[in-house]
């Protein structure tokens, strides 16, 4: 067998690409042959080196990828999403903190429960109730005037429940009751 | 995730920029395997190779390889050759070098990256997948005479 028959053996030997008739033959010729075995170990050591070469190619590679993105503006703001073993960070505690207490404020406010007064509750107060009122307009069926009222600061007057037309109207009579009266007192 | 661990088991940041790209590398060798199946996720596989690789690292340095972990890891096999101590291998890396691109690229696209033969003749502009592997032959005979 020439050289290079018994080379191109050995090749497809490594690469597992013999039946296993021929590879029980070529074993057999090598483990009586010590010029193959020495040609095999040879030959596996190169495809070792060759894997370590490509390895070391695509490290190179690797890094100045790297070295790359390093540079790049997305890759220097990048922060991972999940920190690891679901570490404790102190800004999102207080950021929750802030946000259960805004919550528990609205609701307090929202229901008239607040336990301390302030110009600024009251303001959000009334905020809120307007806009239950408006709510309100827009759900039911609604009565609209326009006339001065003493309690309401704007002229126009919501009234969406029988109730408030009959307090509306009682203080309707009463407005003008005092304004005869003045009239009166005038003459 | 790999890096955080390599910090906190007694390595700096380049050593985890290393061990990751090393663990991408592995990574990459897995996926060749035809046989191979991910039965975890990729951030634990990825993990488990980075783990297994620091461990063999901090042994061969002697220092501490009791590891505070911080996911789970699956057992890897991770191939290793040292080849500083075998003059062998040495002598093929010198000898590669001294190969023409052409071979270089055929070898490692064979033995590597795992092509196939019909693959590489495509890619390299040899007419048929005979003619590639007459090549590689011919680059294997040459690394072969240089190691001797």
């Amino acid at each position: 067998m020439e050289d290079q028959e018994l080379d191109i053996l050995i090749l497809r030997y490594l690469s597992n690409d013999l039946n296993a008739e021929e590879k029980a033959v070529f074993e057999k010729r090598m483990s009586s042959d010590e010029s193959i075995q020495k040609a095999v170990n040879t030959y596996a050591t190169i495809e070792k080196g060759i894997n370590i070469y490509a390895k070391s190619e695509l490290k190179l590679k690797l890094q100045k990828t790297h070295s790359l993105l390093e540079n790049t503006k997305s890759f220097k703001n990048y922060k991972p999403s999940i920190k690891p073993g679901g570490g404790f960070s102190v800004t999102g505690f207080i950021m929750k903190i802030f946000l259960v207490l805004v919550v528990v404020t609205v609701v307090l406010i929202y229901f008239d429960k607040m336990p301390i007064e302030h110009p600024f509750l009251k303001e959000v107060k009334q905020k809120l109730d307007n806009i239950k009122i408006q709510k309100q307009v827009l759900v039911k069926d609604t009565i609209w005037h326009t006339i001065k009222s003493t309690k309401m600061t704007k002229d126009t007057v919501y009234i969406s429940t029988q109730e408030e037309m009959d307090a509306f109207q009682k203080e309707l009579k009463n407005n003008k009751n005092i304004n005869s009266e003045t009239e009166n007192k005038g003459e | 995730m790999a890096k955080y661990f390599i910090l906190k088991n007694s390595g700096n940041f380049e050593e985890a920029q290393d061990v990751f790209q090393d663990a991408i590398i592995v990574l990459y060798e897995k996926t060749k395997n035809p046989n191979f199946k991910l039965t975890c996720t990729i951030k634990t596989y990825i993990y488990s190779i980075v783990r297994n690789l620091w461990l063999k690292i901090l042994v061969k340095k002697k220092r501490q390889a009791i590891v505070t972990d911080f996911e789970k890891f699956y057992k890897i096999e991770i191939e290793d050759y040292d080849t500083e101590k075998d003059t062998k291998i040495e002598k093929v890396l010198e000898a590669i070098k001294t190969l023409g691109e052409k071979c270089k690229k055929i070898l490692t696209s064979f033995y590597f990256e795992k092509k196939k033969m019909e693959i590489i003749a495509e890619e390299l502009g040899y007419t048929n997948a005979k003619n590639a592997k007459n090549q590689k032959y011919k680059c294997m005979k040459q690394l072969k005479i240089m190691v001797q």
